[in-house]
């Protein structure tokens, strides 16, 4: 699909032919090619909320044990990484934004780029299995499947709701190293799930509204491209209420102390400073070229902002809870109990 | 059980790749063959690491059980 129509019948946008551009030129693929097919900058905060999950949690584990189960997080999270590289290389191909990734260049053959993401995924949940508990292993697996199956191949070409629910897969990596650590899933464990589920929404719809262009152009039924710029920002400020509360819940249930309070309500506040930002914005509704991933036009700098803050937000989220639980710097809060 | 409408294997149309001037081969660049050695050899690393981890995690879990005594 190389013209600018969106297909939003349902069923979505369909599934064009794999890229064969690997036919009649060299084979010249390197590790790094593989590598890159893992999404290593996803798999960056997959494995540091992953971490988080397993340290936050009760009890000691063996430190070779917990490093293995972190590395399968990693390789579980890129092989699914792989998997939606494969299947996505047409829409990738229509996209700035990813259009030079492996498989849409040719780098690596589509049929390659799936052998690769089903012997990673074997091979994660079977160690996972094997170095911690068949509780983990069988979330990491879910996870992986939601990502490839529920998420790729049906909700991301058929409905704006696609990240919403999609959201979930990424949202499994604590609740695994939690899991690992205790070989459960406890109420703390389903918060930390909660506050990625509920993050991901104004994460990527601050993106899409930059770059509803490109989702456009590959008929991807973002919200901004299915129901308008201003319905997306109205309910990227809607999310952000929700996963503000979401974010503070471990303060009261006394998984989160004085340092990770401070993170999330003093983080949080510029959360929705930025998020009000985008709502009174105009982000999304003009029409201009768009390039890289951080260049945006004048309008659309709030959601840009939105974008890459809602990044360190999380991420300082979990780094509290890693210092606090990791680094015995918990201090709990008055009335509020202690992990 | 006969079926006389079923073509006798000698009688079948075979697709001959000679004869069909079908090439029987792929021949690689030197560029190619030098990344696939590389492929090969990061597939041979990944390998042996899965198998130390797999030995790793079994010394690992033999002590763990071990330490833990007879009741757990």
């Amino acid at each position: 699909m190389t013209d600018a129509s969106v297909d939003l019948s349902p069923g979505g946008a369909a599934k064009a032919a794999p890229p064969e551009a690997h036919q009649g030129s060299e084979r010249l693929a390197s590790s790094r090619d593989y590598f890159d097919l893992m999404k290593p900058r996803v798999m960056t905060l997959v494995v540091f909320t992953g971490l988080a999950g397993l340290v936050a949690a009760p009890g000691t584990m063996n430190w070779i044990s917990a490093a293995i189960a972190i590395l399968c997080i990693a390789v579980g999270a890129g092989a699914a990484g792989a998997f939606n590289m494969a299947y996505d290389a047409d829409i990738d191909a229509v996209m700035k934004r990813t259009r030079k990734r492996p498989v849409p260049t040719g780098r690596v053959p589509g049929s390659e780029a799936y052998a690769f993401s089903g012997v990673m995924a074997l091979g994660s949940v079977l160690l996972m299995a094997l170095a911690t508990n068949y509780v983990a292993a069988g979330l990491l697996a879910f996870s992986i499947f939601f990502y490839c199956v529920v998420y790729t191949v049906w909700l991301k070409r058929s409905t704006p709701q696609n990240i919403v629910i999609g959201g979930a897969a990424g949202a499994f990596p604590p609740m695994i190293g939690w899991a690992a650590a205790t070989g459960s899933v406890s109420l703390e464990a389903v918060i930390l799930f909660s506050i990625i589920f509920l993050w991901t929404p104004p994460h990527s719809w601050a993106l899409a509204l930059y770059k509803s262009g490109d989702y456009s152009a590959a008929g991807v039924p973002m919200m901004p491209v299915a129901k308008g710029a201003k319905s997306t920002r109205a309910q990227i400020l809607i999310y952000t209420f929700a996963y503000l509360a979401a974010s503070a819940a471990p303060v009261f249930i006394g998984l989160g102390g004085l340092v990770y309070a401070v993170a999330a309500l003093g983080g949080g506040a510029l959360f929705l400073t930025l998020a009000v930002r985008v709502f009174l914005s105009r982000a999304g509704d003009a029409n201009a070229a768009e390039d890289e991933l951080y260049a945006v036009r004048a309008g659309d700098k709030a959601a840009r902002d939105l974008f890459a803050y809602s990044i360190a937000h999380l991420a300082i989220l979990f780094a509290a809870l890693l210092v606090e639980h990791g680094a015995g710097a918990f201090i709990a809060l008055p009335g509020l109990g202690g992990a | 059980m006969s079926n006389d409408d079923t073509p006798r294997r000698d009688e079948a149309e075979w697709s001959d790749p000679a004869v069909d001037g079908a090439p029987d081969s792929v021949t690689l660049s030197p560029a190619e063959e030098a990344a696939r050695k590389r492929r090969n050899r990061m597939i041979a690393l990944g390998l042996v690491g899965f198998i130390a981890l797999i030995f790793l995690t079994t010394v690992v879990r033999l002590s763990t059980n071990y330490n833990s005594g007879p009741g757990g």
